[in-house]
């Protein structure tokens, strides 16, 4: 070996020492902020932000905003909060009009606790109101046209019906209709119970800007209620086993309604055209 | 053995194996229905509407199967649709603004046509004036995948570009699958 050619060798050597201890000290891409990911890129100066809003998951309080809220990008907040952005996720935010690099100040829950708990942490009663009408299902004044326009049947047969039959039908309805609207009423008042409790118990989810960053719950749920405020995005599921006996009062109002709807339209079939 | 008797026993088997094998049970009154599911979400990107909000609730009713003789000696299990009465409500959004009331179908970009709820007093199309709510019941066919019924309104004044949404999915899956 000549030595022209030893020291090419060692010069070699030392370069890839040096660059393996570069590399050795260097931060990882997770270490370095705004790398990780390029979703959740800022163009602000990064704030430390002590102690974090955190994602609150099946009930475990665990998110507090106690410092003086400070104006962020909605990503910078997501990130610290410890969400994974998927390309998935950054989609369905965007979709609910997300914009990550959007600044924002988002105030400690506290503030906005009242408002959450109003909304979803029981029943309205117009919304009850609302329901209980939907789960009847039923004219309010029972005509002809009324009664032409829930069963297009009538229309369709030629059927005019007149104020005899009329009154037939309202007699034919009344009990069913009593008990859709009895177990209707009822069928609301525990859904109000379900929400107070499930409020009160801390079984709720919240998370800044959106809910959409939380995890989706394995579980089958037969209500839901979700509210958004004030760069808060929080909600409430009531599952079908924890309230067993809610789903089955909802399956005997709507078997009501149809056995209902059926010996309606079995008597309006029979009349003479 | 009579020859009724033997005309039954021949029969019983036929219409059993030609049962649809949608439900897995052969006998009809193991005919399974469908199960429904609620999922509700909301987003506020903005802290800058405090007096605003949009909310979102939705209470889904599974369904029965019914046997449906399709030829003679074949029967199968007809799902019904699952029903969903879905409530959204609204406070303090942009005076004057529309609300979208929208519905996207599985597989299919978002129809924002729901502008005439069925909440007696309240005609479409609404706008974002002050507080209020609408209901509707809706219908999803067994097995159609997810739909989304949602609201998004405007608020933090004219211009501002902010914007809360809530949103609810509603699936219905047969119980035999």
């Amino acid at each position: 070996m000549t030595r022209r050619s030893l020291m090419l060798a060692t010069a070699v050597a030392l370069a890839f020492a040096v660059s393996a201890i570069w590399l050795w000290l260097a931060p990882t891409p997770a270490e370095r902020p705004g790398t990780a990911q390029p979703l959740m890129e800022s163009k602000l100066p990064a704030v430390d932000l002590q102690p974090r809003p955190s994602v609150q998951r099946e009930g475990v309080a665990t998110s507090q905003v106690e410092a003086p809220a400070r104006v962020k990008s909605i990503g910078d907040v997501l990130d610290e909060i410890g969400v994974k952005m998927t390309p998935e996720l950054a989609e369905e935010l965007a979709a609910d009009g997300v914009k990550l690099d959007q600044p924002v100040e988002v105030p400690p829950w506290e503030e906005v606790h009242a408002y959450f708990e109003q909304k979803l942490g029981s029943l309205p009663q117009q919304e009850a109101d609302d329901r209980v009408a939907a789960m009847l299902a039923w004219p309010t004044d029972v005509t002809a046209e009324s009664l032409t326009k829930k069963f297009p049947t009538i229309g369709e047969r030629g059927i005019e019906l007149n104020d005899l039959q009329l009154a037939e039908i309202n007699i034919l309805v009344t009990e069913k209709n009593r008990f859709i609207e009895n177990a209707a009423i009822e069928l609301c008042d525990g859904i109000r119970y379900g929400l107070q409790s499930e409020w009160r118990s801390g079984r709720y989810e919240k998370s800044p800007i959106s809910t959409l960053v939380l995890p989706k719950p394995g579980r089958r749920a037969f209500y839901g209620t979700a509210a958004g405020h004030r760069a808060w995005g929080a909600r409430v599921l009531l599952f079908s086993d924890d309230y067993p006996d809610l789903v089955a009062l909802s399956d005997s109002a709507y078997r009501a309604r149809k056995e209902r709807d059926r010996q309606v339209l079995d008597y309006v079939l029979r009349q003479p055209r | 053995m009579t020859m009724f008797k033997l005309v039954v026993l021949f029969l019983v088997p036929v219409a059993s194996s030609a049962l649809n094998v949608d439900c897995p049970k052969p006998q009809a009154e193991q005919c399974y229905g469908c199960l429904g599911g609620a999922f509700v979400n909301a987003s506020a990107p903005s802290a800058n509407c405090p007096g605003s909000g949009v909310s979102i609730a939705v209470m889904v009713h599974g369904s029965d199967c019914t046997i449906e003789v399709i030829e003679p000696f074949m029967i199968r299990c007809k799902p019904e649709t699952c029903t969903a009465t879905v409530t959204r409500a609204w406070t303090g959004v942009n005076p004057g603004s529309e609300l979208d009331f929208c519905v996207k179908p599985p597989a299919s970009s978002r129809l924002c046509l729901d502008t005439d709820p069925l909440t007696p007093g309240v005609q479409g199309p609404l706008s974002g004036n002050g507080t209020g709510s609408t209901t509707i019941e809706t219908f999803t066919g067994c097995g159609d995948g997810t739909w989304r019924y949602s609201i998004t309104a405007e608020c933090g004044g004219s211009g501002s570009g902010a914007s809360l949404t809530a949103t609810a999915a509603v699936i219905c899956d047969n119980h035999c699958n």
